[in-house]
């Protein structure tokens, strides 16, 4: 008998008990499968308003200035980082994690962005961003996304099981430099490039993992849904820099909560689709 | 479910082919739990654009073919773990089948994601290299050079399939 035979034999009979609930399953995927159509029937929406970037975070949309609410270039100046009052919190959601992400980029590089996309929204502490970016001078576009998880200051600490594998390079991860910061966060920084299509698409990745059990990931890629199948590479390289990532992730004021700074501005940000339900805290990058 | 044979509703799709595509998910996740949350995730997408797949030449390879592309994209998301995730199918979990059971779907977690879906294709679906190739995005030489990699392995994780040879 070849292995081959040997192979088919040994899955049927693995699977030979595997018998579905098809009642629990087809109520489940209609609701799930509704979701999804509202979902793309959202994006569609977002598709048309995209065609109108908004500004990479402009003091006005900053200051909560309703009359920007619907989208449209803003030239304005870069904001300052005396004009954010740290003091003032309240939870984090996506909306206010893109209006953060916004403001740490805007701080490094100037842009549009459009077509925001968040999950999280009133169910933090985690929460999930990204969006479509242009930087200045530029034809094409990539994306800009930041994850913003909470384990707990428990979790960090030294000999547990995220503080032993976060912070650690995978094989998949190129060019991959693994650092202690001075407080004792762990940051690595890496490409994750793609399988596809000859592996043009790159994700450029900052991850860091600080002391009190917030992990903050940033990435930009240099195209659309890079490392995907249907990855759109646009660009020989990704909108943002490792330095400019890593000035992303380490803006002290990450966490489950956020400066209402970013309160008003998150809710101005436009057109923006919340993917629903809550982010989840995941586990760090298995190894391939 | 032939090709040819029109497709009533949804629900009857579903109940023609859950069988066979859990049992698939199940070699692929190598754990039930994980199978049954992937073949849920399918089966949405599939609703989602059923008027798309019930015209299609071939639903039931057309559900096939969203439910490893589900698997795989799903395993990019854990890989890069930017962003939240409900389904993670190369988690590990105790198993709870017997003993030979056990053996197959451990080894077949111990594998990479993409040579537990070719092998799965190749040897579960019966796929030919050139159309497990288009299903998975690689050249036909490419799927051959990762068929043969993941017999290794296999042989190599499961000794039993070695002494009977």
């Amino acid at each position: 008998m070849t292995l081959e035979t040997q192979l088919r034999s040994a899955m049927a009979d693995a699977v030979a008990t595997a018998h579905p609930d098809t009642d629990r399953l087809v109520a489940d995927a209609r609701r799930r499968g509704l979701g999804i159509r509202r979902r793309r029937q959202a994006l569609g929406a977002v598709g048309v308003a995209a065609a109108v970037a908004v500004a990479v975070l402009a003091p006005s949309l900053v200051a909560g200035d309703h009359r920007t609410r619907a989208p449209q270039p803003l030239t304005v100046d870069k904001p300052t980082v005396s004009s954010l009052d740290t003091g003032t919190t309240s939870p984090i959601t996506g909306r206010s994690t893109a209006a953060a992400l916004l403001y740490a980029v805007g701080q490094e590089t100037g842009g549009t962005a459009a077509d925001f996309r968040g999950q999280g929204d009133g169910e933090g502490p985690n929460t999930y961003a990204v969006f479509r970016y242009t930087p200045d001078g530029s034809q094409s576009a990539g994306e800009v996304g930041v994850n913003v998880q909470h384990f707990g200051g428990g979790a960090a600490k030294p000999g547990g099981d995220l503080a032993a594998t976060l912070g650690r390079c995978s094989s998949f991860m190129e060019h991959c430099v693994p650092s202690t910061l001075p407080d004792g966060s762990k940051l690595i920084t890496y490409d994750d490039r793609s399988d596809y299509h000859g592996g043009r698409g790159i994700r450029r990745v900052a991850d860091l993992f600080r002391t009190d059990g917030v992990r903050v990931v940033a990435s930009a890629s240099n195209g659309l849904d890079v490392t995907e199948r249907d990855e759109q590479v646009t660009r020989d390289e990704p909108v943002l820099t490792t330095e400019q990532l890593v000035a992303v992730v380490t803006q002290p004021w990450w966490g489950p909560e956020l400066p209402v700074y970013f309160s008003e501005p998150g809710n101005q940000v436009e057109p923006y689709t919340s993917v629903g339900g809550a982010a989840v805290a995941t586990a760090a990058p298995s190894t391939k | 479910m032939a090709d040819s044979a029109p497709i009533e509703s949804f629900e009857a799709f579903v109940h023609a082919t859950a069988g066979g595509l859990h049992r698939t998910a199940v070699l692929l996740c190598g754990e039930h739990h994980l199978a049954e949350d992937l073949t849920q995730a399918t089966y949405a997408k599939v609703f989602a654009s059923w008027r798309r797949v019930a015209s299609a030449h071939d639903p039931v390879a057309y559900a096939r073919t969203m439910l490893v592309r589900t698997f795989l994209s799903h395993r990019r998301l854990r890989r890069s773990s930017e962003r939240p995730v409900d389904v993670v199918p190369d988690a590990s979990g105790p198993p709870e089948d017997p003993a030979v059971r056990l053996d197959l779907l451990t080894a077949l977690r111990r594998l990479s994601p993409d040579d537990r879906a070719v092998l799965v294709l190749r040897f579960w679906e019966d796929l030919g290299s050139p159309e497990a190739a288009r299903l998975l995005g690689i050249s036909d030489a490419a799927c051959r050079q990762r068929t043969s990699r993941a017999l290794a392995r296999i042989r190599t994780l499961l000794p039993v399939l070695e002494e009977d040879r």
